[in-house]
């Protein structure tokens, strides 16, 4: 079987965004006082320099993926689901710790995250169970099994202590939405955080009173028959006593249940002022980075704060600062309707795929990608909590480079071969 | 496809892929949205907090204190350092910059001949770019510059116009301290240093005297890796660290130093320790370690303090401290005479072996040929069954628990086996020396007690902490002085005797014969290998005090590994001359030692006669810092001449309007006799004036020259 041909439009856009990345990469880390030149080799000791081995490695591995047969990735899905699941279960004893996550491999001078490629395996698996004709997602029975297999490895991963990483398998959801997961159920997510992202800026009290009225109103405005339907009142009171609950459980969740570091992210984000030299110093660095860039921004290398150290973690999770003080608003703007463009063409491309395999995979990295992408960008503008969540294919390391450049090219070399899948 | 059969699904299906459309559009304009509102609604205010220097309180590093010698020479000191850096926006705050661009090619041709590192048009493209993009400082180069290289480079074009105002001209220099010694390699290893995070010597053993305290000020983040302290911005001003004052004596360091260097020469030993102790005080007037290096063109170097880091068998020298507990103990006499037998002996299945059968020896002899063997006979009579005894003895001698020196080491405690722990003849062969382990200070520390009318003295390296001309730490209060003398004294002199007998007539001969006279023992150990069983490598050691009838200095030399001896000369050949060309230059120095030897000069000055004319001036000062009585002159020249053992002093005028006699004077004085009268000196050689071509008290023209010999 020959290989097929790989979706152009795509392959070029990771290209971009991989050399603009890269670009921000070394314009984050440069120092005028003492430029490095990359055939230096102390340049190779900076992110820049690492970077680029990652790149060039990741270039082997889209080798590796394209010259594997597409079958494997079908009938290998459990196994490779399973490996990453003992690599979970094996880091916090075999782990070392680095910028106080303990969640890393060290092999020889290399650093591996295995929960970052956890999201790959997972969604292989998924896909493939998803793929026998039996499983009906609108049944409870089918979708307890699907949860499990999302659960587990991000169960693990906050056992690790990477709540951001986990955070990221709620876009499966996306993907079981696809596939016939009932509306209500993602439905239901988005009205509970919703609920409670108001919860936590309103007074709880006020809430209760906003609903009231719209229920009354509802309750009201409702055609006369339904009036009379004594269920109606019922679900509608259920609902309301619901979101009652929801709303005077978020002082316990945030007071209780999330940890100090956890709960200091949430209340930065209401309160820029708090822990100024902390989070708080931290977003507002980011935001004065992004700001300062003004339409055109400051030019490549120019940027002043970023230059000067003023936003940590400016090449990895804060990269997109970079973007907006030496770009400007135009280089945010293209970035972003790139980032829009290749999601676009992704899910274009998984809605034609034959095998639902296939298709489901590729929603499955519609949305793991979304959803980086949504975070990151909101958390350097303040719209969502700060959790370590890289940019796909921006941001500097090796193993957020990797898995993405696996997750994506795995579903490009199966779209490359969506016409030997219907021949099955 | 089988669950998605029914027509109803399919569009539910296609009205989901929408949904996702949908989605993703609807955050692409949210995320646009906000952004827009962060880059063109706030973006003034973020601009301008972009604009602001970024200010940061951080702690500013207190000047470091000074290590002086006991003399009070700097040893190590914190010289201030400039880094080069410019204000670009002073050149934009002149309208059309005219001094700028008059001088920005001239000033980035010289920084490029001064730090050679990049081309003009590098420095002036750098600058230039600094200036448009209004960057409030540049560094120019990272390079340390010292306060001369300061002075040159605020002459250079740009930096001297406007009369050197900063303000005017940009020029910024940031301070760095850094440690500086102004007798380099002197007693480095003595002295320490912090590099990295290695600390050693006395840098590391006093660094929180040394420190001071850190204070806190307003700084500004300039660059990437600079913050600058904003001027009269500091919120707590730091406190300087204490100043030590340490008994080092620089002129004796030079000696010990010069005197190693010399035996390593001959006898290239894997290293030399020599340790100058002031017998009544304690103090360490010398510390030297002298380690082979390939770094150093002498080949050796210090690199390591192995006089309090690293222990050693000590060898015969150890038997003083046996024969001081032997006759504490019964009252052995010099002339008791012992049966030692031959050259060979088993104790407790070992055999020991002494340099040459003894036959029936004194047991003074027995310590001047350094016996091993009437040794542990004397001690196996002695101590046999009461070895605890013994035990209680070096304890009492300092010679069991660590001594407790100013720069701490894990080696400073002895290796000596508790008594309960000892097997065979332990006892017999510590009593020689070996099976235990000792630092060449501790081994000093004992042999100066027997200089010290049997008083020991804890050595004492660091007097004072001061501050100002302030005694902030007195260091002499808390050293350590035994109340009451380690033997009595008749024990006691019956050790130096024997010591100044190993000089006179045993093992140490070859450096007899000194006016001051040496009290000293010799000892030689067989270096254990890393399995076991002994090498033909030798640790090699001196000890000993001058003068022997009235001690001031106590020395310790040792070699380790020397090459070319033998187990009996090594001693002898190797330590023993080190030692004596130490304590004979100390004794040519030290004028307070010869002052009490009633006029009698060492040899090595009385040689010549001596004839010398000085300026009244110069006599005063010499002849009082000498303790010499005064001789008043009248304000004449002086003529001073030794002749064997006779000074005279003479005053001599030279009548006005003739030659002066200017033989024996220096050159200084010379010229200044001279000239004064209006000659023209030529000279030639260095040294005193030998020869002089005109003839002293005959009439001179002005003007006409007068050619000196010097020798």
């Amino acid at each position: 079987m020959k290989n097929g041909k790989l979706d152009w439009l795509a392959v070029s856009l990771y290209f971009l965004f991989v050399v603009m990345g890269w670009m921000n990469i070394y314009s984050a880390v440069y120092n005028p006082e003492a430029p490095l030149w990359i055939f230096d080799p102390l340049f190779y000791e900076t992110n820049a320099g690492k970077q680029l081995i990652w790149l060039g490695t990741s270039m082997v591995l889209i080798i590796f993926i394209l010259a594997i047969d597409f079958r494997f990735f079908e009938s290998f899905a459990p196994l490779i689901y399973g490996a990453f699941i003992l690599l979970l279960i094996a880091v916090p004893f075999l782990g070392v710790t680095i910028n106080g996550s303990h969640s890393w491999f060290k092999i020889g001078g290399i650093t591996i995250q295995p929960a970052e490629f956890a999201k790959t395996a997972t969604a292989l698996l998924l896909a493939k169970y998803l793929n026998d004709p039996q499983v009906n997602l609108t049944k409870f029975k089918f979708q307890y099994t699907s949860a499990g297999i999302i659960a587990l490895p991000m169960l693990l991963i906050i056992a690790s202590n990477e709540t951001g990483s986990a955070l990221v398998f709620a876009s499966f959801l996306i993907l079981l939405y696809r596939e016939g997961l009932p509306g209500r159920y993602p439905g239901l997510l988005l009205s509970v955080i919703t609920i409670l992202v108001l919860a936590l800026m309103v007074k709880p009290l006020n809430i209760f009173i906003v609903l009231l009225v719209v229920a009354i109103i509802i309750a009201l405005s409702l055609p006369i028959y339904l009036q009379r339907m004594y269920q109606t009142y019922l679900k509608l009171a259920m609902g309301i006593a619901c979101i009652m609950a929801i709303t005077s459980t978020v002082d316990f969740l945030v007071n209780n249940v999330l940890k100090e570091h956890q709960r200091n992210r949430i209340k930065v984000l209401l309160d820029p002022e708090f822990d100024p030299r902390g989070l708080g110093y931290q977003l507002t660095q980011s935001k004065i980075a992004i700001g300062s860039g003004g339409f055109f921004g400051k030019g490549y290398l120019q940027g002043t704060q970023t230059k000067f150290d003023f936003v940590p973690e400016q090449s990895t999770d804060f990269i997109f600062c970079t973007i907006g003080e030496e770009q400007g608003f135009f280089g945010v703007l293209v970035v972003i309707g790139l980032f829009v463009l290749f999601l676009w063409r992704l899910m274009y491309l998984a809605d034609q795929q034959r095998s639902r395999f296939a298709r489901a995979y590729g929603y499955g990295v519609v949305g793991i990608i979304f959803f980086h992408f949504l975070v990151n960008i909101g958390m350097t503008i303040g719209l969502m909590p700060i959790m370590g969540i890289p940019l796909p294919f921006f941001s500097y390391g090796g193993s957020s480079l990797w898995s993405f450049t696996i997750l994506l090219f795995i579903f490009l070399k199966l779209d490359a071969h969506r016409s030997d899948m219907l021949s099955r | 496809m089988a669950n998605l059969g029914s027509k109803g699904i399919k569009a539910e299906i296609n009205n989901r892929f929408r949904v996702f459309i949908l989605l993703i559009t609807l955050f692409f304009f949210l995320l646009m949205f906000f952004l827009f509102k962060i880059i063109f609604i706030q973006g003034e205010e973020y601009r301008k907090e972009a604009a602001n220097t970024y200010i940061k309180e951080r702690s500013i590093v207190a000047t470091r204190g000074n290590i002086y010698s006991s003399d009070g020479s700097l040893l190590v000191t914190s010289l201030p350092k400039y880094k080069l850096g410019i204000d670009p926006t002073v050149y934009n705050r002149e309208p059309g910059s005219t001094i700028y661009n008059k001088n920005i090619d001239a000033l980035a041709a010289a920084l490029s001949d001064f730090y050679k590192d990049k081309s003009p048009e590098e420095y002036k493209n750098k600058i230039d770019l600094a200036r448009k993009n209004k960057k409030k400082y540049l560094l120019i180069n990272n390079r340390l510059l010292d306060f001369q290289e300061r002075k040159r480079i605020l002459k250079f074009p740009l930096f001297r116009e406007r009369k050197g105002d900063a303000t005017k001209t940009g020029v910024v220099f940031d301070k760095v301290n850094v440690r500086y010694a102004p007798f380099g390699q002197m007693a480095y290893r003595t002295i320490g240093y912090l590099k990295d995070k290695k600390a050693v010597g006395l840098e590391a053993a006093f660094d929180k005297e040394l420190r001071g305290i850190a204070g806190v000020g307003l700084f500004e983040k300039m660059d990437k890796n600079t913050w600058r302290p904003i001027e009269n911005n500091e919120e707590t001003v730091p406190t300087p660290g204490y100043d030590l004052h340490t008994t080092i004596d620089i002129n004796i360091q030079d000696i010990v130093e010069t005197a190693l260097k010399n035996g390593l020469t001959n006898f290239k030993g894997n290293y030399a320790v020599g340790i100058v102790m002031e017998t009544a005080t304690g103090e360490i007037k010398a510390l030297s370690n002298m380690s082979k290096s390939t770094l150093s063109a002498s080949g050796y170097m210090e690199t390591q303090n192995h006089a309090i880091d690293t222990r050693n068998d000590p060898g015969s020298v150890f038997k003083l401290p046996s024969m001081m507990a032997m006759m504490e103990e019964d009252g052995l006499e010099l002339n008791e005479m012992i049966n030692v037998g031959g050259d060979r002996c088993m104790f407790f299945g070992r055999w020991m072996s002494d340099s040459h059968a003894m036959g029936t020896a004194s047991v003074e002899k027995i310590i001047e040929s350094s016996s091993n063997i009437g040794t542990m006979k004397l001690m196996q009579r002695t101590f046999g069954g009461k070895g605890a005894k013994y035990y209680d003895y070096l304890k009492k001698f300092h010679l069991i628990d660590p001594i407790g020196f100013q720069i701490k080491s894990a080696n400073e405690k002895p290796v000596f086996i508790h008594p309960s722990k000892w097997h065979g003849g332990y006892m017999l062969w510590a009593a020689v020396g070996y099976s235990t382990s000792y630092t060449p200070l501790s081994i000093i520390s004992f042999y100066n007690a027997i200089a010290n009318k049997g008083y020991w003295v804890q050595p004492l390296i660091v007097k004072y902490a001061k501050r100002g001309g302030e005694i902030m730490i007195d260091y002499t209060k808390s050293q350590q002085r035994d109340s009451s003398p380690l033997c009595s004294s008749k024990t006691l002199g019956k050790l130096q005797t024997m010591l100044e007998g190993v000089v006179t007539q045993g093992t140490a001969t070859n450096i007899k014969g000194s006016v001051y006279g040496i009290a000293g023992k010799s000892g030689t150990a067989q270096k254990v290998a890393a399995g076991g069983g002994y090498t033909n490598k030798y640790y090699v050691t001196f000890v000993g005090y001058f003068p022997a009838k009235n001690p001031k200095y106590t020395v310790l030399v040792t070699m380790d590994s020397p090459e070319g001896g033998t187990k009996e000369t090594n001693s002898r050949q190797v330590t023993a001359p080190v030692f004596k060309e130490i304590s004979d230059n100390i004794y040519a120095q030290d004028m307070k030692l010869q002052k009490k030897l009633s006029g009698i000069l060492p040899d090595s000055v009385n040689n010549n006669k001596l004839s010398h004319t000085l300026h009244p001036v110069d006599q005063d000062i010499l002849y009082s810092s000498l303790g010499l009585p005064k001789f008043d002159s009248d304000g004449k020249w002086v003529k001073f001449s030794l002749d064997k053992k006779m000074a005279i002093n003479q005053a001599i005028s030279n009548p006005a309007k003739t030659v002066p006699a200017v033989i024996g004077m220096n050159l200084r004085d010379a010229i200044f006799a001279l000239e004064n009268r209006g000659l023209k000196v030529r000279a030639h050689g260095k040294g005193v004036v030998i020869s002089q071509t005109l003839v002293a008290g005959s009439p001179y023209q002005k003007g006409a020259q007068i050619d000196l010999q010097l020798n």
